[in-house]
């Protein structure tokens, strides 16, 4: 089947190197990395927006690049774009969707996105929230297709962010697929099918997030405060990072080693869990790392 | 007209009338310049005749005059930064992505400031008929012609910027930089032919000014003459065409690369 996205060998320089991936029907993927990581410029250029050096982009079919119109079937929300601040929500949905000739969005996305209250109001008197639940109505009035979709929930509040998450996996069901960026991998964890971690512009892996999370081995994790003295615990790897350590390894292991460490930091209540998305990107991004270092 | 550029104009109409700038240069500069005249030369100046075309008062130079000065206004600041706004916030590559052809946004937006043009215009006679009486003769169909070509000549020039790239802020100080030369020098409300005594340097200005060119024309056709600038409006009309191939090859949606 071909895919509704298919991106190969892109790069752009101080940006991506070669970034190689693909969006099938009916898959959410979640571009997942930290700011800086590239995954603006790769929705900018996927978007039509930036020219990237070499590689090849083709969506639903059609190459897509720079000054070229973009094929109809293809939604594109970015995080800073919005609707001239005089609009009203309701006049740029009746426009858009005559714009598409279609019949306005899906009385469920509405519910969903909660758009009804924003009928009446402009867009200059939105919240930030507000204003992306209302760009996502306004890119699904087309039924698209294909929905690229830049960083969605990034600095939202918990409700508006959680809305736009069920209209995410609204898309799954409802559209044909959904490529998107994300800052979080517990996020990414929720929402996407496939995953695609990117550190420095280098794709890290890619695949769904039980199979990412398997990379790890049969561990399990334990954080602890970057403050903690953590030392070298048998049968334990210790992955510092800015804001925690991180320890891998069998429970037992790690039980021994909280033991150990208790009387040093005063705290015993240190939660003991199975690894996640987030576990195994900062696992990879580590080693990276120290890959690169090596170089 | 299709239903997609109808509902386009709509929009864009409102969008347009909810901009205090606009409001001021469609309902305000007018009377503005109406009230900024008598007070310095008198309230009952406009309803003078002056010397050189018998008949002809000074309220109709005005009428005339203030018909291209607004269209101009409206094609040259007016859209500037209009498209200019609507690129920064990503209303254009919005539009960009729906099925939506180019050309009917430019379609839209033509039609939304010939709109703004002709509310302008009868607002203003209705309002200078009320109060200083109907003129001995006019010619409105001809008026309304001649409002139209100044109007495509300024709307072409104000497409033209604001298809460049640029910011919010830098198409606002280019149209108002625009507008205010053209404007400063092009002898509104006075007749030209009065600042060769006073100023000839002034008069000299106003030869040469694309506006003033434009609204002697306006003015011969609002009395059912041809104006002797109408080579210069030929050319500037010529101009407009070169300058809408110009905007076709270097319109930017995107606003960023």
């Amino acid at each position: 089947m071909t895919p509704l996205l298919r991106v190969t060998d892109l790069s752009k320089a101080q940006a991506l190197n070669a970034v190689s991936f693909s969006v099938q029907r009916g898959e959410v993927v979640c571009v997942v990395g930290p700011p800086g990581s590239g995954k603006s410029t790769l929705i900018e250029c996927l978007a039509g927006l930036q020219e990237p050096d070499t590689g090849h982009i083709e969506i639903l079919g059609t190459a897509v690049g720079p000054g070229r119109r973009l094929p109809v079937g293809l939604a594109v929300i970015l995080s800073d774009e919005g609707l001239p601040g005089r609009m009203k929500v309701a006049e740029a949905l009746v426009l858009f969707s005559r714009l598409h000739n279609t019949r306005g969005l899906p009385s469920r996305l509405l519910d969903l996105l909660d758009i009804e209250p924003l009928l009446s109001r402009r867009f200059e008197a939105l919240t930030e929230g507000q204003r992306r639940r209302a760009m996502i109505a306004l890119a699904m009035v087309g039924n698209p297709e294909l929905v690229l979709i830049d960083e969605p929930t990034t600095g939202l509040r918990e409700g508006s962010g959680r809305r736009i998450e069920q209209a995410i996996n609204e898309l799954r069901s409802g559209y044909g697929g959904v490529c998107l960026t994300l800052a979080d991998p517990v996020q990414a964890e929720r929402l996407a099918d496939r995953v695609v971690l990117l550190r420095a512009g280098r794709i890290l892996a890619e695949g769904t997030p039980s199979q990412l999370i398997q990379t790890l081995g049969s561990v399990f994790v334990l954080r602890m405060p970057p403050y903690v003295r953590v030392g070298r615990p048998r049968d334990v790897r210790v992955l510092p990072c800015a804001t925690s350590t991180y320890l891998y390894g069998s429970r037992q292991a790690l039980e021994e080693a909280a033991e150990e460490l208790a009387p040093r930091t005063g705290h015993r209540a240190w939660s003991i869990r199975p690894p996640t998305l987030k576990d195994a990107y900062l696992t990879l991004s580590a080693v990276h790392e120290h890959a690169a270092l090596e170089r | 007209m299709t239903g997609m550029v109808r509902s386009l104009i709509r929009v864009e109409l409102m969008l347009l009338m909810r901009t205090p700038v606009v409001l001021f240069v469609v309902v305000g500069m007018p009377f503005a310049v109406l009230l900024l005249l008598s007070l310095m030369i008198g309230f009952s100046f406009p309803a003078l005749e002056f010397g050189a075309m018998p008949g002809v008062r000074v309220i109709d130079r005005l009428l005339a005059e203030m018909a291209g000065t607004v269209a101009v206004a409206v094609g040259i600041m007016v859209c500037t930064t209009h498209v200019a706004d609507e690129r920064a916030c990503g209303m254009l590559r919005a539009l960009r992505r729906t099925p939506m052809r180019s050309g009917s946004y430019i379609a839209a937006q033509a039609v939304a400031a010939t709109a703004l043009v002709v509310a302008s215009m009868t607002l203003f006679t209705a309002a200078t008929f009320a109060i200083y009486g109907p003129p001995r003769s006019w010619h409105p169909l001809a008026l309304t012609g001649a409002a139209l070509i100044v109007t495509y000549c300024a709307f072409s020039t104000g497409l033209l910027l604001g298809g460049r790239r640029m910011s919010p802020v830098e198409a606002r100080v280019m149209a108002w930089c625009c507008f205010l030369l053209l404007f400063l020098g092009s002898g509104i409300g006075v007749p030209r032919e009065g600042w060769k005594e006073v100023a000839p340097w002034f008069y000299e200005i106003t030869v040469y000014n694309p506006l003033a060119q434009l609204n002697d024309f306006v003015f011969h056709a609002y009395l059912g003459r041809l104006s002797d600038t109408w080579p210069a409006v030929a050319g500037l009309v010529v101009t407009a065409l070169i300058a809408n191939i110009a905007t076709r090859r270097t319109f930017d949606w995107a606003g960023r690369s």
